[in-house]
């Protein structure tokens, strides 16, 4: 097991393993999964893809969801509010 | 920012990693909260048939049918061309979801007030 597999956000409100997905198929995925959470709650992503330190927070901007913290390959992401 | 964002597709079974690689970029921009439209022309029209795109599945990307299907779900617009449809005597009455047959006007009504357009 990897460093980051055995990290955990406490304050994560759902988690998703991306796995490799990457692009278009990792953002669009992501967004159905931040419109499902409340606005505050936070999603613990894990993405493997090597676009994924530039793709996700470029996504977040243009979203406005707010990228609390990022360690690659792990992600907590902040619904913004609606 | 714009908050439009065209894909423009001329290609199908004559260049699958062309067509599959369309509808992941049209697949980011949709899932990054753009008005996004992915226009087919050329043989890229075929696409619009329900089914013909079953099958075409690139090493290292979903299936073609599953990010299309995703692309309608989430909202996403396929404008098929007019012309290029009627040329190969396709079916109206067959299309896929999000899909809708149309002119230059439209695609140009679209692009018109700035959006980007990334071709393949």
């Amino acid at each position: 097991m990897r460093a980051w597999q055995s990290r955990r956000v406490a304050e994560a409100d759902a988690e998703w393993d991306a796995g490799g997905l990457g692009c278009g198929e990792l953002v669009l995925e992501l967004r159905f999964r931040l419109a499902a959470l409340r606005p505050g709650q936070r999603l613990r992503l894990v993405a493997l893809d090597p676009g994924a330190p530039a793709d996700i927070p470029a996504w977040c901007r243009m979203i406005g969801h707010t990228l609390v913290s990022t360690q690659h390959p792990v992600y907590l992401i902040q619904r913004k509010e609606d | 920012m714009a908050s439009k964002f065209c894909v423009s597709l001329t290609h199908a079974k004559d260049n699958t990693d062309k067509a599959t690689v369309g509808f992941v970029v049209a697949n980011a921009a949709v899932g990054s909260g753009k008005e996004t439209l992915v226009f087919l022309s050329v043989e890229g029209v075929r696409l619009a048939q329900k089914g013909f795109a079953d099958g075409i599945h690139e090493e290292g990307f979903a299936p073609l049918r599953e990010l299309m299907d995703n692309f309608a779900k989430a909202g996403g617009t396929i404008y098929v061309c007019s012309p290029c449809f009627k040329k190969r005597k396709l079916d109206e009455n067959n299309l896929v979801a999000g899909a809708s047959i149309v002119g230059g006007a439209k695609l140009v009504e679209f692009l018109s007030d700035g959006s980007p357009c990334v071709s393949y």
